[in-house]
């Protein structure tokens, strides 16, 4: 599903971001990318989620290489990604439905079919019976699982978090974890990046610790 | 397509308090950039060409009574053409009136010439130029048009730049979800160029309507129309003026609009 291999990332400073990172994720696995802040993580996850180009190495996604990708095929394999970015914020001033639905919409769904699509992703997440409160209302769970039905409402091939567990609770952050775990088992191949610890329940899923920009285990 | 006109439709939804302000400043400002325009365009001209009634700066209309004999009108005729400061006399004859339309040396009629016509005996009314014909040259007027232009143009631009910036802060967040999502940045700056599109079209529509108008009205009164502006009386200068303020309002409006799409890619947005 996913196969990264000497992928290199340095800044515009010659900041080394990730060194020669090797990643193998299979369909429907659940991984974590587990590292302390600036490890490279998030930075990964949008290489991954194809929103900057790879500089060096070798990313392949469902076969196919990123790299190689023509802006058109790029942006349709984007697409088909669910990525929810470090700091996820909702729309404030939406409510829980309107956040998907405006997602959808401007992903070009018609009203109706972008409001069935929403309602399932957000049954899917539990949140329907958040589905009228207000996105600056949304405790830190709920954000999380509004930001898992936003990216899961397109049945996406892959689903790719940041920082799912970031201010959560220990309760919330089992929660989340369930929530993932929920996820992949319907079959879709999750991968979320965290500065850890993983809950306790996590273990049945694939960890790859990064520092520095390296793969250390 | 449907994605674009949705987040176009946000986007003006967004409109509202300093951005809508500020871009309706620029729509303004557009407009009258689109009116100088065609000011440029209908300046001066063939006044004296084409509409017999106009008179140039250095003319002059001689009206006779309706009692007034060919002889008196010959005799006059000779006067005039005899003295130094005339250039050239020509018979206009409308619907059984006479007048000579006169046209002086120098910058404008004497006042000499002025006074011994209007002393005449069998002449009802003398037409000088305006006022305005005498202060302001078709030059100086082209100038400050010019000028006009160019302060409309860049004032027009400042003020959709800055309008789109607060737009931008205020639809910050969708755009953040947008991305996010893997919407395609055509999908999210496309909108802020058909924002600035339609601003600059809105304006060169309203002048268009303007001049058609304007034109409507002096061509049943061209007595109002100042010498400066006579092109407005002629159907295929307000015809060019039109055709040629279309495009250009639009362009300045798709160029205010890249403006915002260019600060929507920086990717600095603050909500």
């Amino acid at each position: 599903m996913i196969q990264v291999s000497e992928l290199h990332c340095t800044t515009d400073d010659g900041i080394k971001v990730l060194e020669d990172v090797h990643l193998r994720l299979e369909r429907g696995e659940l991984g974590f990318l587990v590292g302390p802040a600036a490890a490279g993580k998030s930075i990964l996850l949008r290489l991954l989620a194809v929103q900057i180009p790879p500089q060096s190495g070798q990313i392949l996604i469902l076969g196919r290489n990123v790299a190689r990708l023509s802006r058109q095929k790029a942006s349709e394999l984007r697409r088909r990604i669910g990525f929810v970015p470090q700091g996820f914020a909702p729309l404030s001033r939406r409510t829980v439905l309107e956040n998907v639905v405006f997602r959808q919409r401007a992903r070009g769904d018609f009203h109706e079919q972008a409001e069935e699509k929403a309602l399932a992703a957000l049954e899917r997440v539990g949140l329907t019976s958040r589905l009228s409160a207000w996105g600056f209302e949304l405790d830190p769970a709920e954000r999380v699982k509004l930001g898992v039905a936003l990216a899961i409402c397109d049945d996406p091939l892959l689903f790719l978090y940041d920082e799912p567990f970031a201010g959560l609770g220990e309760e919330a952050a089992r929660e989340v974890y369930s929530l993932l775990a929920r996820i992949q088992s319907s079959g879709l191949t999750t991968l979320a990046a965290t500065r850890g610890p993983l809950p306790e329940m996590s273990s049945r899923c694939r960890v790859v610790l990064l520092t520095d920009g390296k793969v250390t285990s | 397509m449907t994605g674009f006109l949705f987040v176009l439709g946000e986007l003006l939804r967004s409109l509202r308090g300093r951005s809508a302000a500020l871009i309706g400043a620029s729509f303004v400002l557009v407009l009258f950039f689109a009116l100088a325009f065609s000011g440029l365009v209908l300046l001066g001209g063939g006044a004296s060409s084409t509409s017999p009634l106009r008179l140039g700066r250095t003319e002059l209309l001689v009206h006779f009574s309706a009692g007034a004999d060919s002889g008196s009108i010959q005799a006059m005729y000779t006067r005039l053409i005899e003295r130094s400061d005339v250039r050239s006399v020509r018979l206009l004859l409308n619907d059984g009136e006479a007048a000579l339309r006169v046209r002086t040396v120098g910058s404008a009629p004497s006042a000499s010439l002025l006074e011994e016509l209007r002393a005449a005996q069998g002449i009802a009314s003398v037409d000088a130029p305006t006022h305005v014909a005498f202060f302001l040259s078709d030059a100086s007027i082209r100038l400050g048009l010019l000028v006009a232009l160019a302060l409309f143009f860049l004032g027009g631009l400042l003020c959709a730049r800055t309008g789109f910036k607060e737009l931008l802060s205020s639809f910050a967040e969708e755009i953040e979800l947008l991305r996010a999502s893997g919407v395609s940045e055509s999908t999210i700056q496309g909108p802020l160029v058909a924002v600035g599109f339609l601003v600059g079209l809105t304006a060169s529509l309203l002048v268009i309507t303007l001049v058609s108008l304007s034109h409507l009205v002096v061509v049943a009164h061209p007595q109002v129309v100042p010498a400066a502006v006579t092109g407005i009386l002629e159907p295929r200068r307000v015809l060019t003026a039109c055709l040629l303020v279309l495009p250009l309002g639009a362009f300045v409006g798709v160029l205010a609009g890249a403006l915002g799409a260019a600060l929507a890619g920086s990717r600095n947005l603050e909500p």
